[in-house]
């Protein structure tokens, strides 16, 4: 039993890939290693995709492309609505990235989500767009009076929401990823052949695919909410 | 496992790289292909817009200046069937007279004719007259006198006609 903890823990640990060794080793952790190589997958198959596109018969490869795209745009505008369209290119990105590190496993690299530190920065990303949306919409003056609506009473939780919405976000993906991660790894020590295979379609490709889709989902409807 | 450090804005840093290189790469090509589309597929509409137009433009005109053709033709056909008919009422008038004038010339040719043979006839009768006068009178009687018996005898025919 302590056998399996202490695997279960090795697992777990989001371990330095490499240090730096500037001003006393600046520790590079093992998740920002993995987002490079997500990061590099990502634009060199957008290159490659989107070579020789054409306005007249485009082709099959044109079409597919187009049609995710699009797909995935209309998507998010559809939650965020026509007047937070230039904010549809970034949540894309991050839904698309969130959704390769959550299947990343599957490929035997540990989910860059399951560290902290990354769905911390996207958690921080969000709230920070969610709050330029807002000024940018209304102006300054109107946004901070914004935190008195309905009524002034509500503004300590509304001001209070600024922290507890990306802490929210950055919590649900962590605990989602890392909950996954624990049963799929358990599963692996009990019965590494067969068992795993429906629980990481579950675990792995359906919950990391729902979580990206609600994390992208919630920070758009924040966007809306603060915009309008 | 639980742990925040300089790895947070090292994954700020990766987003932020990542959204850019995305839009440069991804959405800026596709969305710009899928606009250049949009544009031309507008285009078309208008161009097939106005040349529909244009068809309905020309067709009116054609329309009216086939109207008019056929004003005009008709009105051809009437001033060609009202020439026709003067000219015929013309021509049979002129030759009517023609007739007459022709019947007339004959008629006064022939009653030439017939005086002149009458006279001739007249002439040859007074000859023949005097010969059988001078055969039942003789040889004696002479020019002078044949002749006025020739002239009272005609006077006596004349009267007696």
């Amino acid at each position: 039993m302590e056998e399996i903890a202490s695997e279960l823990l090795e697992e777990l640990n989001c371990e330095t890939a490499f240090t730096i060794p500037i001003l006393g080793g600046i520790p590079i952790a093992e998740s920002v290693v993995i987002t490079w190589v997500i990061m590099a997958f990502m634009v060199i198959l957008s290159i490659c995709l989107t070579r020789n596109f054409k306005v007249e018969n485009p082709g099959r490869r044109q079409i597919a492309v187009e049609y995710c795209v699009t797909a995935l745009q209309n998507m998010v505008k559809g939650i965020i609505g026509e007047e937070g369209k230039r904010y549809v290119p970034y949540l894309v990105t991050v839904i698309v990235y969130i959704g390769i590190a959550n299947i990343i496993g599957l490929f035997g690299m540990k989910p860059p989500t399951k560290d902290l530190n990354v769905t911390a920065a996207l958690a921080v990303m969000s709230i920070v767009l969610i709050e330029y949306a807002g000024i940018r919409a209304k102006g300054v003056k109107k946004w901070a009076k914004s935190f008195a609506e309905p009524v002034a009473i509500v503004a300590p939780l509304n001001v209070l929401e600024i922290f507890i919405r990306p802490l929210s976000l950055c919590m649900r993906l962590f605990g989602n990823v890392l909950g996954a991660f624990v049963v799929m790894e358990l599963l692996k020590i009990i019965m590494p052949a067969i068992l795993p295979i429906p629980f990481s379609l579950y675990f792995d490709v359906f919950d990391g695919l729902i979580q990206a889709y609600v994390f992208v989902f919630l920070t758009s409807l924040f966007i809306k909410e603060a915009i309008e | 496992m639980l742990r925040l450090d300089i790895n947070l804005i090292f994954t700020i840093i990766n987003l932020l790289v990542l959204y850019f290189l995305m839009k440069k790469f991804l959405f800026k090509p596709v969305n710009q292909i899928i606009a250049q589309r949009e544009e031309e597929i507008e285009k078309q509409f208008k161009d097939a817009e106005k040349a529909r137009r244009q068809a309905d433009v020309l067709k009116q005109e054609y329309e009216s200046s086939l109207e008019n053709a056929k004003a005009d033709s008709a009105k051809l056909v009437h001033e060609a069937k009202e020439k026709a008919r003067t000219e015929y009422d013309r021509i049979v008038k002129s030759a009517d007279e023609e007739v007459a004038r022709r019947l007339q010339k004959a008629e006064e040719t022939i009653a030439e004719e017939k005086e002149k043979s009458l006279r001739s006839m007249e002439n040859e009768i007074g000859t023949l007259v005097i010969q059988a006068a001078s055969k039942v009178v003789g040889e004696k009687v002479s020019v002078e006198n044949n002749q006025k018996l020739y002239d009272d005898f005609i006077a006596e025919m004349g009267e007696g006609k």
